[in-house]
């Protein structure tokens, strides 16, 4: 992969990205339409296919926020078409690296020192690019590490990026645009937590401690005195992403474990702690031949409130589910419907009988 | 969603390698996305908190979709039926 010098970090120039996508988009339906009026059996799975590609075309080379929002998109696997979240997917792997200068930089800025002065061994040369980072292998006092350098500008850039990327999500997903703000917002104070690498410094050590009772899973330990407000240092763990791992053709007994492991993790941090990993993607777990599983990257913590807590989980018993008033009360707390709607055309007697 | 996102915790253990669970749920949030009403302007999707939540759930199960794990789907006890029992 061929090495970024620079990111578009100027707003005029990450704007023009998004303009570059929205137009593409718009090209894409014109050439729909009119391939369709000469063959009407024409599916829209092509012009998904090709809005998708142009998309994220232009997103890749943004990084950042821009790439970590097409990474939310592809988790919602459900609400997008496939063509869309397959292509997005690729999102949550490879990004072009920073070069070796940009690197270095970054760590005088926040140590005054060079990585080469910090560790006993670095390698300049990222070994995966993340989505707001890129990880370096790095050693010291003869641990082998994980080093995250964040890409610069990246949190100068997250509510900007947004902004510019509104219409672009308006048109996407289909939503309208109070949905959107509101989503938006959410989506943008995650962000900025993630860009604080101090923060996630904290919440890995709080959650990796309170989980460590967990059976097979396997944290992390992290350096404070080697982690600062954009670089983040703890062990390098080995095992291979849930795709790589597959291919290795793992047991129905062992793929049990470590199914196993995420349930318990999810489950713990859900109804225990309250507070959740909210970014359960493949990038972030590594799996092992024994069974075990390294989890990183503490980065997207959601707080749960207990109000939404108490709703959510209270439409999880089968029991509520027959009684129609109390479900309809719930409904209205986690704000699934306005009242007016509910009279008018049944939606929620279609919603329940569904179930 | 919820509703669905709910099926694995109705039984003890809960096996997602079980595609036709996975082509129902998917087909459920294309059916949802289609729902003129959803896109009208008066209707919310959802509070905020649930952008997140549900998220959580997505990606867990679609993980476990493609582990083909079956797991004991451990939950706290009031989330289960008081009918189970009998
Ligand atoms: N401690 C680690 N040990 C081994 N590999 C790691 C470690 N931390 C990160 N990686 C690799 O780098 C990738 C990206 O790291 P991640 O923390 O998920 O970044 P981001 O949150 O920016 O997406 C991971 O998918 C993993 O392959």
């Amino acid at each position: 992969m061929k090495s970024q010098t620079s990111v578009p970090t100027t707003k005029v120039a990450r704007a023009s990205q998004f303009v570059k996508a929205g137009v593409k988009v718009g090209g894409n339906y014109i050439k729909h339409y009119s391939k369709k009026l000469l063959d009407p059996s024409l599916s829209k799975d092509e012009l998904h296919k090709d809005n998708a590609a142009d998309i994220y075309d232009a997103l890749s080379e943004l990084k950042g926020s821009a790439l970590k929002m097409a990474q939310m998109l592809s988790m919602d696997r459900g609400l997008l078409p496939v063509a869309y979240s397959d292509k997005f997917t690729m999102a949550q792997y490879s990004a072009p690296p920073l070069s070796g200068p940009l690197v270095v930089k970054t760590f005088k800025t926040y140590f005054g020192k060079t990585p080469a002065q910090l560790f006993d061994k670095f390698d300049i040369q990222a070994v995966n690019a993340a989505s707001i980072g890129q990880v370096h292998l790095a050693w010291k006092n003869g641990k082998k590490l994980a080093v995250k350098v964040q890409y610069p500008g990246v949190a100068d850039a997250v509510s900007s990026d947004l902004k510019i990327a509104k219409p672009l999500a308006v048109r996407l997903l289909n939503l309208n645009e109070r949905d959107i703000d509101r989503y938006m917002g959410e989506v943008e104070s995650k962000l900025l937590e993630e860009t604080d690498y101090d923060l996630e410094l904290r919440r890995s050590i709080d959650i990796s401690q309170a989980c460590a009772h967990i059976p097979d899973l396997v944290f992390p330990k992290y350096y404070p005195e080697l982690s600062s407000k954009r670089i983040l240092t703890m062990d390098w763990l080995d095992g291979l992403h849930l795709k790589e791992f597959l291919k290795t053709n793992p047991t129905q007994e062992i793929r049990n474990r470590i199914g196993q492991a995420l349930w318990d993790f999810y489950d713990f941090q859900i109804h225990t702690l309250r507070q959740v990993h909210a970014d359960p993607h493949p990038g972030n777990f590594l799996m092992r031949p024994d069974g075990t599983m390294g989890v990183i990257d503490f980065g997207c913590v959601k707080v749960i409130p207990d109000f939404y807590y108490d709703n959510y989980f209270r439409l999880v018993n089968p029991d509520t589910l027959e009684d129609p008033e109390l479900t309809e009360e719930i409904f209205e707390n986690l704000e699934f419907l306005t009242p007016p709607i509910r009279q008018q055309n049944g939606y929620f007697s279609r919603i329940s009988s569904k179930k | 969603m919820t509703l669905m996102l709910a099926e694995p915790f109705a039984v003890d253990s809960f096996d997602f390698g079980d595609d036709s669970y996975f082509t129902k749920v998917y087909a459920f949030a294309e059916g949802l996305a289609n729902v003129q009403e959803l896109k009208n302007s008066k209707v919310a999707r959802g509070s905020q908190d649930g952008l997140y939540v549900n998220r959580t759930y997505y990606g867990l199960y679609a993980m476990l979709n493609e582990l083909k794990a079956r797991v004991t789907t451990t939950k706290p006890e009031w989330l289960r039926s008081k009918k189970e029992l009998v």
